[in-house]
Order: C-alpha cells, then sequence, then structure tokens
C-alpha cells in the first residue's frame, strides 16, 4: 500500500470507518481517472458512509441527491423559480423591453434554483463528492439523463445551453440491487460490490465505532451476525443494524450474549416478523448460539 | 516484473481474452487501465489485479468471471497459448477454444441467456428445418409430429404442439394442441391484458388530459402572448402496462396443465412484446426465446427431456430464478404467474426467501394451482403453504382460463 492509500485509511479509520484494500483501490482511482464510481451491494453495509467519509478525507463538500422512484430532472438538475418569473414580467410589462429581451431575462441564472446535480457541477472553490444514493429507485429514464453528467461531466440546460463542470465532482453512486441498472451507465463508472462485511472486519468495526465495547461481547456479537447472514432472511442485518444491538447491549449493561439476552434484543438487529420467528425457532433449537460458541 | 517491458502487449491479449469471456471491453476501458496502472503500483499483485478488475468489471456476475480469467492468464499463464490462437483467431480451432474456455471459467449472464436459446434449450422449428438438427440430439425425440389427421378432419387442424421428450421411464409424451384452443388461449391472453391495471408510476410528463399544471411550459408559451398564458399546459402521469413473468411447473403431476400454460404463454407472447416464460420441474430453463422464435404455424415445441415428468423442486427452482434473473426481469410493474401444484420433492429452505423477492420486486404474484379445483383441497402442501402468504391471486386452471377472479 502506497503512501497515498495509507493516509486515505487512516483518514476512514479516524472517522470510524474500517476500510479494505479494494475500496481504497477504487477511491484512489476515482481520484485518478476522474471517474463516477458505481457501488453495489446489499443495504446496510455501507456504501452511503464511503462517500460521506471521502468528502471529510478530501476536506470538502458532500452533495447528496437521494435517489426514488418519480425524479426527474426538476428534483435532481434545476428548477426555474416561476413566482419570480411571473413578477418579473408583471414587472417589466409596461417596458418597453421587447418580448425576446424579457424570455431571454427570466431564463436567466437569477431565476435558476439549483438543485444538488447543478449545485455540484457549479461548485468553484473544491471539487465537491457528489452522492447520487440508492440509483436504482430512480426510474430508468432518470438514469439515461445521468449519462451525459456521468460521462462528459456537463449537463444541459434548454433554456441556458451546456453547463461544464468547474470542477470535476467526485462522483459516488450506490445501488442496492432491487433493478439491474443499463450497460450505458455502468460503462461510465468504475464499479465495486461491497459485501458483508467478514468475521475479522466486522470486530474491527465495532471495535473503532463503540471502543467501550469489551473484547468478548464484540467477538460474539461479530460471529453471531455471521452466522444469522448464512441464514435466508427476507432483510439480512448489516453493519448498521451490528452497531446498533451493540449499542442496546452496552445500555442493558450486558457484557455477553446469551440466548435470553439476544431474544429481548431482537428488534436491533431484525426489522422483519418472519425473519424474527425463523431466528426465534433457531436459538430455540440452540443451533445459532451452540454454532457461535 | 519483467512483464512489465511488455506490459502493453500483455494487457491487449489479457483484453481480448476477456472479450472472449463476453465481457465489455472497449477502447475507452482499455485506456482507462492503463491510467489506472499508472496510478497505483503495478508490482503489487493484489493492487494490480483490483484496480484491473474496479475498471474491467461492471457487475457481481462479471467480477466471479474476471476472477477466474486472471487467474487463467495470469497465474497459469496462458499468454503464449493465446498468442498463438490470435494468429487463426477465426479459425475453427480458436473458436473451439473460446468454447472450452467459456465452459471452464462461466459466460457472461446476458451471453449466457441468449446461448440457452440456442443451444441449451430447443428451439421451436419449422418443421421442415427440423429433422437435420434433430438427428443430431440423443435422448430428444427426433420424429415430427404431423398434422393431426383426425383434427383435420374436423376441421381443428392443431397450431402447434409440444414434443415432450423421453422422461425418466423412457415413456414419450405428446400434446396436440388445436386451433379451438388457441383460439381460447389467444382470448384469455387478450383479457388478462386488458384487465391488469397495475400501480403508476409517480413520474410526469405533458398530458393534454393532465390534472396538473405544467409551469414550465405554460410559462414558456405565455411569452409568445405577451405573458398572458392563453394556453395552458398539463401534466400527468403516463400509464405503464405491466410485464409478464411466466413460470410453469413441468413435473409429472402437472402434465396435464403444461399444455395450456405453454399454450398461454405462447399466445401472450404473440399480443404483448414483454413477456418471459420460464419452466422448472428440478432445473430452471428459460424458454422466452423458444416461444418467440415461432412465426410461421404449425410449429413443433422440443424441451429438454428431463424437465419434463420428473420431480419437482420449487424452492431450488425459484431460487435459482431469483439468483440468475431476478433483476433482469422482475420490475416495479412486472405481474409473475406461476402454474404449479406446490407438491414439491425438493429442498425447500430458500423458498421464503425467493417468494419474498419475487414479491418484493414485482408488481403481483399470480399462482395457478390445477388442484384447487378439486372439491376439499386445501394449500397444505409445505411449499404451498409457505408460498400464500405472497401471492396476491390464488386460481385454479378453470379461474386461470377466464379470469373470474382477477380484477
Amino acid at each position: 500500500m502506497n503512501e497515498q492509500m495509507r493516509s486515505l485509511d487512516k483518514i476512514f479509520r479516524e472517522n470510524g470507518y474500517i476500510t479494505d484494500k479494494p475500496t481504497l483501490i477504487a477511491l484512489k482511482l476515482v481520484q485518478a481517472l476522474k471517474k463516477p464510481l458505481l457501488l453495489e451491494g446489499p443495504a446496510g453495509v455501507g456504501k452511503t458512509e464511503i462517500a460521506k467519509v471521502l468528502a471529510k478525507s478530501l476536506d470538502t463538500k458532500l452533495i447528496r441527491l437521494q435517489c426514488y422512484e418519480g425524479l426527474d430532472v426538476h428534483s435532481a438538475l434545476y428548477e426555474w423559480n416561476y413566482a419570480k418569473q411571473m413578477l418579473h414580467i408583471r414587472l417589466t410589462e409596461n417596458t418597453e423591453l421587447t418580448v425576446d429581451e424579457r424570455e431571454s431575462t427570466i431564463y436567466g441564472k437569477d431565476f435558476l434554483l439549483s438543485r444538488p446535480l447543478l449545485q455540484a457541477f457549479t461548485e468553484s472553490e473544491a471539487a465537491p463528492v457528489l452522492l447520487i444514493d440508492e440509483i436504482d429507485r430512480a426510474d430508468e429514464a432518470f438514469e439515461a439523463f445521468l449519462l451525459e453528467a456521468l460521462a462528459e461531466f456537463q449537463i444541459t440546460i434548454p433554456e441556458i445551453g451546456t453547463i461544464k463542470a468547474k470542477q470535476q465532482p467526485y462522483i459516488i453512486l450506490t445501488s442496492n440491487r432491487t433493478r439491474e441498472l443499463s450497460d450505458a451507465l455502468r460503462r461510465r463508472c468504475l464499479y465495486q460490490w461491497v459485501p458483508f462485511p467478514d468475521y475479522k472486519k466486522e470486530v474491527s468495526i465495532l471495535q473503532t465505532r463503540i471502543p467501550e465495547l469489551n473484547q468478548n461481547l464484540t467477538e460474539q456479537i461479530a460471529k453471531f451476525m455471521e452466522s444469522i447472514r448464512q441464514i435466508p432472511l427476507q432483510k439480512v442485518p448489516g453493519v448498521a443494524e451490528s452497531l446498533d444491538w451493540a449499542r442496546a447491549l452496552i445500555e442493558l449493561h450486558q457484557s455477553e450474549l446469551n440466548q435470553d439476552t439476544v431474544r429481548e434484543t431482537l428488534g436491533c438487529f431484525l426489522k422483519n416478523h418472519d425473519d424474527w420467528d425463523k431466528i426465534e425457532k433457531e436459538l430455540n433449537q440452540g443451533t445459532l448460539l451452540h454454532s457461535n460458541g | 516484473m519483467n512483464q512489465s517491458q511488455n506490459l502493453p502487449e500483455y494487457m491487449l491479449h489479457f483484453f481480448r481474452y476477456l472479450r472472449d469471456l463476453k465481457l465489455l471491453i472497449g477502447m475507452k476501458e482499455m485506456a482507462d487501465v492503463y491510467s489506472a496502472l499508472d496510478a497505483i503500483d503495478i508490482m503489487d499483485r493484489e493492487q494490480f489485479k483490483l484496480a484491473l478488475k474496479i475498471v474491467l468489471v461492471s457487475s457481481k456476475e462479471e467480477e466471479e468471471i474476471f476472477e477466474q480469467a486472471f487467474y487463467q492468464f495470469f497465474v497459469r499463464d496462458l499468454r503464449e497459448e493465446h498468442k498463438q490462437d490470435l494468429l487463426h483467431f477465426h479459425s475453427d480451432d480458436r473458436m473451439d477454444q473460446v468454447l472450452v474456455n467459456n465452459e471452464r471459467i462461466g459466460e457472461n449472464p446476458k451471453q449466457k441467456q441468449n446461448k440457452a436459446a440456442s443451444d441449451d434449450e430447443y428451439p421451436l422449428k419449422l418443421e421442415g428445418e427440423e429433422e437435420a438438427k434433430s438427428d443430431e440430439t440423443p435422448g430428444i425425440v427426433t420424429d415430427i409430429l404431423p398434422i393431426d389427421d383426425e383434427a383435420g378432419v374436423n376441421g381443428t387442424i392443431p397450431l402447434w404442439s409440444a414434443t415432450k421428450g423421453l422422461n425418466k421411464q423412457g415413456q414419450q409424451i405428446e400434446a396436440k394442441i388445436t386451433a379451438k384452443q388457441f383460439s381460447k388461449m389467444e382470448k384469455t391472453a387478450k383479457k388478462l391484458l386488458r384487465q391488469v391495471n397495475i400501480k403508476q408510476s409517480r413520474r410526469s410528463a405533458v398530458k393534454r388530459k393532465g390534472n396538473v399544471l405544467h409551469l414550465q411550459k405554460t410559462l414558456r408559451k405565455s411569452i409568445q402572448t405577451g405573458t398572458e398564458p392563453f394556453e395552458l399546459v398539463m401534466k400527468g402521469s403516463r400509464k405503464q402496462k405491466a410485464n409478464y413473468v411466466l413460470l410453469c411447473d413441468t413435473s409429472r403431476s402437472m402434465s396435464a396443465t403444461v399444455d395450456t400454460f405453454l399454450q398461454f404463454a405462447f399466445a401472450l407472447k404473440k399480443l404483448h412484446q414483454h413477456v418471459e416464460v420460464f419452466l422448472f420441474s428440478t432445473k430452471l430453463t428459460r424458454v422466452t426465446d423458444q416461444l418467440s422464435a415461432v412465426n410461421v404455424l404449425p410449429q413443433t415445441l422440443q424441451i429438454r427431456h428431463e424437465e419434463w415428468g420428473g420431480g419437482t423442486c420449487i424452492g431450488e427452482s425459484l431460487h435459482d430464478f431469483v439468483e440468475k434473473y431476478a433483476v433482469k426481469v422482475l420490475k416495479k410493474h412486472t405481474v409473475m404467474i406461476i402454474a404449479s401444484d406446490g407438491l414439491d420433492a425438493g429442498e425447500i429452505k430458500h423458498l421464503q426467501w425467493s417468494m419474498n423477492e419475487i414479491a418484493i420486486r414485482s408488481e403481483a404474484i399470480i399462482w395457478v394451482n390445477p388442484l384447487l379445483a378439486i372439491e376439499g383441497y386445501a394449500p397444505t402442501a409445505r411449499a404451498m403453504n409457505i408460498s400464500l402468504p405472497y401471492i396476491n391471486h390464488f386460481l385454479s386452471l378453470e379461474d386461470f382460463q377466464c379470469f373470474n377472479k382477477i380484477i
């Protein structure tokens, strides 16, 4: 690992994010190649957090675009300030301005409301980190709209023209893979699959994020989580759930895991009734904590 | 690393090797790789591999292909072999080699789907075309089904028929579908397409009869009329049509239903562009391309023999479906139709997870169970029991044919 990556790793650790070599290389390539990075993986593995910590490590602004079904260009890129435009039209009604002049005025930057994408592309001080979160939730049409931004670092507003990014933003896209993204979008991005952490990494995460957690409990939680992720659950608990659970156990003054403790705190990491039943059954059979040691 | 002196050449061979494995490697990707290698320590093998992977791979499936390809190319050093092959790139030997490599390493899932239609499955063929090819395929019925004479006399010429290969007991099962039956199924498919109303997207666009004012366009138009908005531009959501995914159980216990369901799938496929059809018993097979290939009737459908008349592994088949195809074929506006009696002989530990995944990813699940028409039947079979909470419409075959329960 070279110096730059070591320092990136250190900053990530200082910000409570335990990273690994693939992620570090991916982030380094984002900076070197100036290409967007697509992070895919199950929910709760820390994809969004990577962008947040990257912004901190680069000491730059994080601009977040949360995707959802129906998201369109007016919510993501720009919107005209219609009220202001109307008012301006009325105020200039009796002036000698021609229609063309009035039109060019109201479609100027003074009347433009910037949304996250435009903000990221017009940031002049330092290249921001643009997080396009859960892109798989957006419609395919919006995904197609993003192509120009991802490939050329420019966006087009029909009334104004093409706006080239002043500082090429570091673009991080995340996807929970609820639907397949297009090849066109994938080809414009570097790609990184973010899996659930293994036992060792989860122990490190718990130790870093919750230093007051004792070693024994840390290892037990990590081992337990590793076991239940092998079970086909509907909502597989991620790292966020491990952390919530660990904090809950501290609040309850528990220093080790046993069947009763797990049963009482199932709600910290299971968010589905069927999963609850399944894990309770495993607990009753003694398979989970037994294999857990 | 001595090879670094020839790195560009070395990498070119690797790019070609990956292309053989159907990874999309264009000039841009190649240029990106060289930039990436500049940014890392190429003496560090792990960094070298990770950099290549991050640039060249664009999905989880491709990651697995890449891992094995990297091992084959850089660890086992197939470079020399590949170099020689390049001299005869278009020769038959070369193509054989590619095929062998694909088989060994695994194929890009996109290509797999296409290939399945041409190789793994036996596409519907025109009668004239069939004889030559089918003779080459052991274990597959080679006879062409004659037009049903009896039906011909009665004026009901079979439009197409399904030929099933030899099952484990060595029996040959044939199913013929008459014009009348086909017409009925076409009506059923039309009815389904008409009746299914899915949840509409919130995305809006200009629409003459929309119910929301499109401020931007209205204002823009008003400029031309002295800023007086004489013409209001409205917007509203566009009506989205459903996609359909059909899964049919082809086990022995479903033999009486399979023909009807396939006929329906065929009719639906003819009427609607976005229909995917899969068959399963002990394993899952995508037959969409076989159905799409039928243009001229009558036709003969040939399906691998192990798909027919065996046991059922619903859990494993649905799990397989979710793992391999769900991301690609299940959309928010997909209606999933499963035809099965729910009598499962395999492992069902993944069934609940699979049904849940299907339910989350699709608009609705319709389950057609022929046993439902039998008086006193209760869906207590373990697979049926697990699946029931996720099903939106539970229909018997008769209900299915007239859709009197779907609103």
